[in-house]
């Protein structure tokens, strides 16, 4: 029995002597939501706000590019943190978002590194930065073009960073996404990082584009694309990709290429094609897709191999404009609309193919995945001149359509 | 001889092999099998796993020639009290510097994921007590609290694998066994290290019931442990291929941070992870633990009524292996030279133990 008592003494004596090291009050932590990494110099800017009480622009600037190490300031790194007591509490509120400001604070801080600047940003806060809940990583594309390999390891180091953090590349300046004010949303980092889950009715939104992905791109040295986004002061609108080559941007695609690039990757979950109806040219037919499976299949050639690429979607017809609409929904009318939707998603993938080869040289169809799949000796070959040979391979897409559901009227 | 007070019932033996052989292993092999075997890890890892059942079988012939004892036990009674015991030291090694190592690297993925604040001792010191207070008891009480544990870490171990399907690509283990039969063949050898702990058997048949259907139980523990390695090799692999996971540290932690399921009662699939992680590697401690104080006991000739001063004796021990390390890449070496000891144990010197067990045994019934 004293044994027993002896023993329970020492537990608890050690629950004492081992107090919670990583006890942090709830009130303390500053959940960083969203993350904007600029280009320094310039330090960015935060939005016109005129008769605002808070410091001007000089005196932020002063604060946020403290020296922080021997180096010279290349980046400038901005963290959200929501400011809790301002957040909607009650459903009645919700869309009150404008008349109360902004319910985040935006801090940024320059410096050459990103956990050395998190450390400094605590010189202004009395929270303690926590990632745990981090959303989004916003990068602008003047630091996307130099490289993404330089700027990554503390998101991946860091035991609190996660990888399904949706990363997105701004056009223009990063911190101007998070310095938005959504219309419906509390905080401009989780607007932003519930766009990507429209994916599934909009087939020109890339949705497979977080952290993780990006690594194993990154780290496999694949070729890749990342969303692009764009905002005005209460808006953010996903606008297509940035594409890269390596770990470098090289460049933007729009909406139509992104469509495409899905559709040949097989990631489309969803979304609308349009296509002239076969009865009228000025009429439009829509079809909402439903299924899409892509297959690509290497064919040997003189010299090297083509690429098959057989895309077969189906779908429901969504809409039909422009041109009488009853009594025109025969088996023929089908047939004919399936005829044109596929040769208009034939002629999109040709044309958004070629560009890619031709502007871009990058591989983010990931043809050489199938490749080194399906033909390993070959790519054992040609692997270290793949980027050259890419630009001038052939393809032959084919796109099955075959329409399942014509909807309530005939 | 041992003391047998109870019994293990048979089935008993496969819930002790399988959290035993678990342990840390099933969150580093993904990492030491990928820079040798690339993307045909997965099939080192079932290879692995064969060859541990063989090496297991040689324990298991070897404890089954002398049913009352323990292996240090039998190490006396084939070498006599000299040679026995000088056999019975690299065993003795190699099992007190598992148990330790694990404590070790248990702490550092505990930090890494979830008490990065903690220092390393306290975790160690609360670890090491819990592990000396349940070996103080008995086998009956280790295998009771494996009982309890087993089926909730095994559910959520197989629930986590079938989750982790829905974002597997197939493309990143392929091209199957292009080139690299050499690379699997070599990679055999290290997938064989993560199923350290199968000679367990040799410590605990003698406290079976019956001898009869142990061999299908612990034959169903090694391949139900083969088939849950392999897996964990295979989603990880599907996951984030094998480029991706020479970067990582612990894979198959590093994927329960991958699974989201968004607007839902449960965003994360970390809690699971921790069901895993905390009882497989408690048990394996514990485990190693109690065939380390067998080792010392007979070792020194420890009278039964002492044998507590020996558990004791381990807090002490434990602690300073855990400690040692002087950070997480050291420990990892430290933790790879005891697997080499355990290869050459295993593989050499348990067979060689066998035949000699056998000649003297035939020897003897010929006299």
């Amino acid at each position: 029995m004293l044994k027993k008592y002896l023993f329970f003494i020492m537990m608890v004596g050690l629950m004492f002597i081992f107090r919670s090291w990583d006890r942090v009050d709830i009130e303390t932590r500053g959940y960083v939501l969203g993350i904007a990494i600029d280009e320094y110099p310039p330090m960015p800017y935060g939005q016109n706000n005129p008769g605002s009480q808070e410091a001007s622009e000089e005196e932020k600037r002063k604060f946020e590019s403290m020296e922080l190490d021997i180096n010279r300031p290349r980046y400038a790194m901005t963290i959200q943190f929501p400011i809790i007591k301002k957040a909607t509490m009650t459903a009645a509120s919700v869309g009150g978002g404008n008349s109360q400001g902004s319910k985040t604070w935006q801090l940024t801080q320059a410096g050459d590194s990103f956990v050395d600047m998190n450390e400094e940003i605590t010189s202004r806060t009395d929270l303690i930065p926590y990632y745990e809940h981090l959303q989004s990583i916003i990068i602008s594309d003047a630091v996307a073009r130099k490289g993404l390999h330089d700027i990554l390891d503390f998101f991946v180091r860091d035991p609190e960073m996660r990888r399904r953090v949706k990363v997105f590349i701004s056009k223009g300046e990063a911190k101007r996404i998070l310095d938005v004010i959504p219309k419906i949303e509390d905080y401009s980092a989780i607007y932003l990082s519930r766009l990507p889950l429209n994916a599934k009715v909009n087939s020109r939104i890339l949705h497979e584009t977080d952290l993780g992905e990006l690594l194993i791109s990154l780290h496999s040295d694949q070729d890749f694309v990342l969303p692009s986004v764009n905002a005005t002061k209460d808006e953010i609108k996903d606008c297509g990709c940035a594409i890269f080559k390596n770990d470098r941007m090289v460049g933007w695609g729009d909406e139509i290429d992104t469509e495409v690039i899905k559709l040949i990757r097989d990631k489309s979950l969803g979304g609308i094609i349009t296509a002239t109806s076969p009865n009228d040219e000025d009429g439009i037919i829509s079809l909402k897709i439903t299924n899409v499976k892509t297959k690509i299949t290497p064919v040997p050639q003189d010299s090297g191999y083509s690429f098959n690429i057989d895309v077969q979607i189906k779908g429901n017809l969504a809409e039909i404009t422009n041109q009488e609409i009853h009594g025109i929904l025969t088996e023929d009318f089908l047939k004919k609309s399936e005829m044109n939707f596929s040769m208009a998603v034939e002629e999109r993938c040709r044309k958004v193919i070629r560009k890619i080869q031709e502007e871009y040289g990058a591989d983010i169809f990931h043809l050489n995945t199938v490749l080194k799949a399906e033909k390993p000796a070959y790519w054992k070959r040609v692997k270290d001149q793949w980027r050259d040979i890419f630009p001038t391979v052939k393809t032959n897409v084919h796109v099955g359509i075959m329409i399942r559901q014509i909807g309530n009227s005939r | 001889m041992a003391v047998i007070k109870e019994n293990l019932k048979p089935i008993q033996i496969m819930t002790i092999t399988v959290s035993t052989l678990l342990g840390v292993n099933i969150f580093t092999v993904q990492h030491e099998l990928v820079v040798i075997a690339g993307q045909d890890m997965w099939l080192s890892a079932i290879l692995g796993g064969l060859l541990a059942y063989a090496g297991g079988l040689s324990l298991y012939y070897l404890a089954k020639l002398y049913p009352k004892s323990n292996l240090p036990e039998i190490f006396i009674q084939l070498g006599g009290k000299i040679i026995g015991r000088i056999i019975l030291i690299p065993f003795m090694v190699y099992v007190l510097l598992y148990g330790g190592l694990s404590l070790r690297i248990f702490t550092q993925v505990t930090r890494v994921f979830l008490l990065d604040r903690t220092p390393t001792y306290a975790i160690v010191l609360l670890m090491c007590v819990v592990v000396v207070y349940v070996v103080n008891k008995n086998i009956y009480t280790i295998s009771n609290v494996i009982d309890l544990l087993f089926p909730v870490f095994m559910g959520a171990l197989v629930l986590f694998i079938f989750i982790t399907l829905r974002q597997a690509d197939i493309y990143r283990i392929e091209p199957i066994l292009f080139e690299n039969t050499r690379g699997v063949i070599d990679s055999i050898i290290p997938a064989y290290q993560a199923f350290s702990g199968y000679g367990i058997i040799a410590y605990i048949l003698c406290y079976m019931q019956t001898i009869k259907k142990t061999f299908k139980w612990y034959t169903i523990g090694m391949t139900v442990t083969t088939i849950l390695i392999s897996a964990s090799v295979l989603v990880t692999l599907l996951n984030f291929g094998p480029d991706e996971i020479k970067t990582m540290v612990y894979p198959f932690l590093a994927l329960s941070k991958t699974i989201e399921f968004s607007n839902t009662l449960v965003e994360r699939l970390e809690g699971f992870m921790v069901i895993i992680w905390i009882p497989v590697t408690f048990i394996t401690i514990t485990v190693f633990t109690f065939a380390s104080v067998r080792n010392f006991v007979t070792l020194l000739s420890v009278k039964p009524k002492y044998e507590k001063f020996v558990v004791y004796a381990h807090l002490p021990l434990l602690a300073y292996i855990g400690l040692y390390s002087r950070n997480s890449l050291e420990a990892l070496k430290y933790f790879d030279y005891t697997q080499v000891l355990a290869t050459y144990l295993g593989l050499i010197a348990s067979p060689a133990l066998l035949i000699i067990a056998l000649i003297k045994t035939r020897r003897e019934k010929h006299a």
